[in-house]
């Protein structure tokens, strides 16, 4: 398995910055700004942001492999949604398509669609999305074992001494969320988004649906609904989030407050020391549902510093606090402060 | 509720109250039909969702503006604040953040976010139609000036001219604004702490208090 437009300038030792990618003019907008690799899905059920408006045609796919290739950098396709049984064909149409257009790697959770993958297109690289949740040096060999998972995308719910720990038992490579929004269920599994609104994240690719997204405006504030049911209030002038069900606003033992997650974004720009520490290879940032403005002031940001890894300088937090969910950020599970 | 901010563009609205919308409908017009036939992807996009209104208010215009999708065509039409058009969804926001959204320099969630814009209606409509936006690579400037022919290279001089005065202008509003304001802001930042001193008491005696009702006695 070769990679095929990967920079041969770039040092080994670099991180490698995975990006979002939503439309094509936002995969151009990420290769200027210094996205080492992109990140995009295909327009229906087989990626996990199935949102709206968003995502590529194949002729779409092609040109922005295209424009990568050009400029060095790589493009995963995301197929990284579970199929029913009895169609299987939009899933693996979008694998043989992946690979007849070029595409770096596949981003998969299925284990069918693995195995299908490994089968059909044996050169085709093939990466274990975060949607498998695969968090133990157990679970990752087997994959890498069985399926030949070059890359294993870990769950967001790891410290970096597990992570460390893992990379020391494994040769897969791995990566990690490092900025945008923060997924603290046990991905491909959750079932809260489905509870609610009857449409599975994990099946037709996107949480908390837009068509199931309420905003009402009231007098003192803002509320937000998923599926009829109100998520979070908002106080005038307060910032607000999506109406994600794990980052509602909920009453309990006399208390209004988040139950599971404050709506807050991930943000490791000056933890990358640490991280290059723990073995991996690849940072990812989340947000293919974003727009340009958000994948250039981030992408930029985390290259910045990734180059400044690089030189042994010491990184500054840049300013991206605006992008962030409810204006807030956390470091999440990887420095965990609760147990 | 999105307030206009105070800027050269409101008291420009403000002088410009009296102008008929059938005078700035053919500039929507023009508008309209280069979008149509420089990005067409924007139409594809939304053709999905099948025909949907989208009322934009523009906070710190006189006008609101009623943007009809349907089969792949996009219409604009202008109308007045108290004109009555039902919409599937409404979208508020002054014209800088509109511009920036159209144009993809602005990030649509993170205004949403900090409560700069805000809509209502069909999330789901909005949602695609930000996407199918931020992926057009839309150049309001060169787009208005290719549809003046011959006059382009002045058209584009000019606007360059206007956005760098109007960037200056900008910045003297905004600090009068700031001069303005600032007495109140104080004020109420004042407040705002004495509020966060007065939660944090607050919730230490709740605390203090579940502890006293839960203690064997």
């Amino acid at each position: 398995m070769t990679r095929v437009a990967r920079d041969p300038s770039r040092p080994v030792s670099t991180l490698e910055l995975v990006c979002p990618a939503g439309t094509p003019a936002a995969l151009r907008t990420a290769v200027d700004a210094g996205a080492h690799t992109v990140y995009c899905g295909f327009r229906d059920d087989t990626n996990a942001r199935n949102f709206p408006g968003l995502n590529f045609s194949r002729e779409e796919l092609a040109e922005g492999i295209a424009y990568a290739h050009d400029h060095a950098a790589d493009v995963l396709v995301a197929i990284n949604t579970f199929p029913t049984a009895g169609n299987l064909d939009p899933w693996h149409r979008a694998i043989d398509d992946a690979a007849r257009l070029g595409a770096d790697a596949v981003i998969l959770a299925d284990i069918g669609l693995i195995a299908y993958a490994r089968d059909n297109h044996p050169g085709l690289r093939r990466h274990l999305s975060v949607q498998a949740a695969a968090s133990t040096p157990e679970g990752v060999n087997f994959y890498a074992r069985e399926f030949g998972i070059a890359r294993v995308v870990l769950p967001r719910v790891l410290t970096l001494p597990e992570i460390k720990e893992l990379n020391r038992h494994t040769e897969v490579e791995t990566e990690v969320f490092v900025f945008g929004g923060l997924c603290v269920m046990a991905e491909g599994r959750c079932s809260l988004s489905s509870y609610v609104t009857g449409k599975s994240p994990n099946k037709t690719g996107v949480c908390s649906p837009a068509s199931h997204v309420e905003y009402v405006e009231h007098g003192s504030g803002l509320d937000s609904r998923l599926g009829g049911f109100t998520i979070n209030r908002f106080a005038d002038g307060e910032p607000a989030g999506y109406p994600t069900l794990c980052k509602g606003r909920f009453g309990a033992n006399d208390k209004t407050s988040y139950l599971f997650e404050e709506p807050v974004s991930l943000n490791l720009l000056t933890m990358l020391p640490e991280v290059a520490d723990a073995g991996v290879t690849a940072l990812k940032i989340e947000g293919r549902q974003r727009g340009k403005a958000y994948v250039e002031k981030v992408v930029k940001a985390f290259r910045a510093a990734v180059d400044a890894l690089d030189r042994g300088e010491t990184l500054d937090a840049a300013a991206i606090d605006d992008l962030t969910e409810g204006g807030r950020e956390t470091a999440g599970a990887y420095k965990r402060t609760w147990l | 509720m999105t307030t206009p901010p105070f800027s050269p563009i409101l008291l420009g609205g403000l002088l410009m109250r009296a102008i008929p919308t059938e005078l700035i409908q053919p500039v929507a017009d023009g508008l309209a039909r280069r979008l149509q036939d420089r990005h067409p992807g924007i139409f594809e996009r939304l053709s999905p969702l099948g025909p949907r209104r989208f009322l934009v208010d523009v906070v710190d215009l006189p006008w609101n503006f009623l943007l009809s999708v349907a089969e792949s065509e996009g219409r604009v039409e202008v109308l007045r604040k108290d004109a009555d058009e039902a919409a599937d969804a409404t979208i508020r926001a002054p014209l800088k953040v509109l511009f920036g959204l159209l144009d993809g320099s602005i990030d649509g969630d993170a205004m949403f976010f900090t409560r700069d814009m805000s809509f209502e209606g069909d999330t789901e409509a909005v949602v695609a139609l930000r996407n199918a936006l931020d992926g057009a690579d839309i150049d309001l400037i060169a787009d208005l000036a290719e549809s003046l022919g011959p006059l382009k290279g002045g058209a584009t001089r000019l606007s360059e001219c206007l956005l760098a005065a109007f960037t200056r202008l900008e910045s003297d509003f905004a600090a009068v604004g700031d001069s303005l304001v600032q007495p109140a802001v104080r004020r109420a930042e004042a407040q705002a702490r004495r509020i966060d001193e007065l939660e944090t008491r607050c919730a230490q005696l709740e605390k203090a208090l579940r502890r006293a009702r839960t203690m064997p006695t």
